[in-house]
């Protein structure tokens, strides 16, 4: 990337469409364009559709900008010389760490974009889930490139992308009762239409949807894959037939309205309303623990605070309430964080609340392991939280106690932890059938190793099982 | 599947006939997606032209209703 013309390199993600390049300069985000795809942009501005599209919030707002506002003035890369500037989203997050109705709100979004696009005569070049971010819990489309002027007839070259990156997944968690997170994670371009057709029961296919999208779909792949000259004529050949904007609209809006129905099989609503009250502690415990997290981000300031071990987002809500400008809230139970995004949306919060495992967080991969940075490459976060947490890794997953707390205190300057203690009746729980191997597990160690990576500003005991609360200062 | 293969393969050609970028898709579309967008295109023109012969044979059941209501009234006229 960035050739002898070009004097910003393009951000390691923005490979795949070389008509339309993401560059960052001074903490801005732009694109440089080619002639055609400036063209599309120029007419999705005129059409005014881009506009209403971003004051409703759908879209990213985006401008052209010449190259003397850039940061640094670059040279103009000479086979894309047109330059436009996105607002820059403040936390990037992946497809595969999103709950599940976070990733079945985008791809509504993405849906109902393209069928407003398609109203305007305008069409999306692809379907992936990587051109979708968050704002809270709220979606946003940042790949304006990829909006195109519809010819009448045309196929979505992003249906299958689409279906890989939105639909089977969900299918996955909603039809089979298994959560996506890891195998997304795995292959990072979604789940394949037939490893998904391979585990659907036999009784799904009774729905015309999963014939059409997931069981015709797989065998026609296979099949075009085992006879690759069958399928594809050459150009010039017979004609096709055409996809009417009318039939197109039609897929879109029945794969909209399929997902829009789609529940994470086994959840129910019901569910959320458990982890508000299934809590260990007293509530004195849990107002002197409200009171110092507020405390401390009334003093620390933080724009984004990190949440480890978020749960339903309660202490998530506190940062906020107290004056951090957003929070990202980490968890590894699902269901929890759908809890979190229910809270999140009922009092529009900015909290985004994502699958991550601490003691497995995502890592950098993809294409020269750059194109999807890990967790600690995205983490931006001047505030966190870890309340209740460090033992989960510490004693759940045999982490020392000392890389726990160094990775902890890393990830942002200032922040507040939580030492359970083993006296503590969720430890005690976790112990129940293991051997301790804990010796060194106490507050006191706890304390030293802290003291080794920060200053501790504040410490404050908060139950009578010895629940102590630290803020600390890097 | 041969046949659907067959059939699906005529939407195919659009791609390559379609002009600038449409023409030039930076995506693979993948065979199988394709192919669905293929029997979809010949499932919706299959409805737009049944939906014409449809509106035939209603012309043509409205007329002969009309015929057949209007003869009864003639009579009565007598």
């Amino acid at each position: 990337m960035g050739g002898p013309d070009s004097i910003l390199p393009g951000v390691d993600g923005s490979f795949r469409d070389p008509s339309a390049v993401v560059l960052q300069s001074g903490g801005r985000v732009f694109r440089a364009l080619d002639d055609a795809a400036f063209e599309d942009f120029e007419a999705l501005v005129a059409s005014g559709v881009l506009a209403r599209q971003v004051s409703a919030g759908r879209v990213v707002a985006t401008w052209p900008v010449a190259s003397a506002d850039v940061p640094g003035a670059p040279v103009i890369d000479r086979r894309r010389p047109h330059l436009i500037e996105h607002e820059r989203i403040a936390f990037v997050s992946h497809p595969y760490e999103w709950p599940f109705s976070l990733l079945k709100r985008a791809a509504v979004l993405h849906l109902d974009l393209h069928l407003d696009l398609l109203r305007s005569g305008f069409t999306l070049a692809d379907g992936s889930a990587y051109n979708i971010q968050f704002r809270g819990t709220r979606p946003v489309f940042i790949d304006i490139p990829s909006v195109r002027r519809y010819r009448e007839g045309e196929y979505w070259a992003g249906y299958r992308q689409f279906c890989e990156q939105f639909l089977n997944p969900l299918l996955l968690t909603a039809v089979v009762g298994i959560p996506y997170h890891g195998w997304y994670r795995g292959t990072l371009e979604g789940v394949a239409v037939d490893d998904v057709a391979r585990l659907l029961p036999a009784r799904a296919a009774l729905s015309w949807r999963v014939l059409l999208h997931v069981t015709l779909h797989a065998r026609m792949t296979v099949s075009g894959q085992r006879r690759p000259d069958a399928g594809l004529p050459a150009p010039g050949g017979k004609h096709g037939r055409p996809l009417s904007r009318a039939a197109l609209a039609w897929l879109l809006r029945g794969m909209r309205n399929w997902i829009v129905g789609l529940r994470p099989r086994g959840a129910s609503a019901s569910r959320w309303a458990d982890y508000s009250t299934r809590t260990s502690y007293a509530a004195e415990e849990a107002d002197a623990k409200r009171s110092f997290v507020a405390a401390y981000i009334a003093r620390a300031a933080p724009a984004e605070v990190l949440d480890l071990g978020c749960n339903n987002g309660v202490y998530s809500e506190i940062a906020l309430a107290a004056g951090a400008k957003r929070v990202v809230g980490l968890d590894t139970d699902l269901g929890a964080l759908e809890a979190a995004v229910h809270r999140a949306d009922a009092r529009s919060l900015a909290l985004l609340p994502l699958v991550v495992d601490a003691a497995n967080p995502s890592p950098d991969q993809g294409w020269n392991q750059r194109e999807r940075p890990g967790l600690q490459a995205r983490a931006t976060a001047d505030g966190l939280l870890a309340l209740a947490f460090l033992h989960h890794i510490v004693i759940g997953r045999n982490v020392p106690l000392e890389q726990a707390v160094r990775w902890v205190v890393g990830l942002a300057p200032t922040g507040v932890l939580e030492f359970v203690p083993k006296q503590d009746p969720m430890v005690q729980r976790m112990l129940a059938h293991r051997l301790d191997i804990f010796p060194t597990y106490d507050r006191d160690s706890f304390r030293r190793e802290l003291e080794r990576s920060a200053f501790i500003a504040r410490e404050t005991r908060i139950s009578s099982s010895g629940r102590t609360l630290f803020e600390y200062r890097r | 599947m041969r046949r659907t293969l067959r059939l699906a393969s005529l939407g195919i050609v659009l791609l390559f006939v379609l002009p600038r970028r449409a023409a030039a898709q930076y995506l693979d579309p993948g065979v199988g997606g394709l192919l669905v967008q293929a029997l979809v295109a010949l499932i919706a023109a299959a409805v737009a032209t049944s939906a014409v012969y449809w509106r035939r044979i209603k012309r043509i059941v409205s007329r002969l209703r009309r015929r057949g209501t209007a003869g009864p009234s003639e009579h009565a006229g007598e």
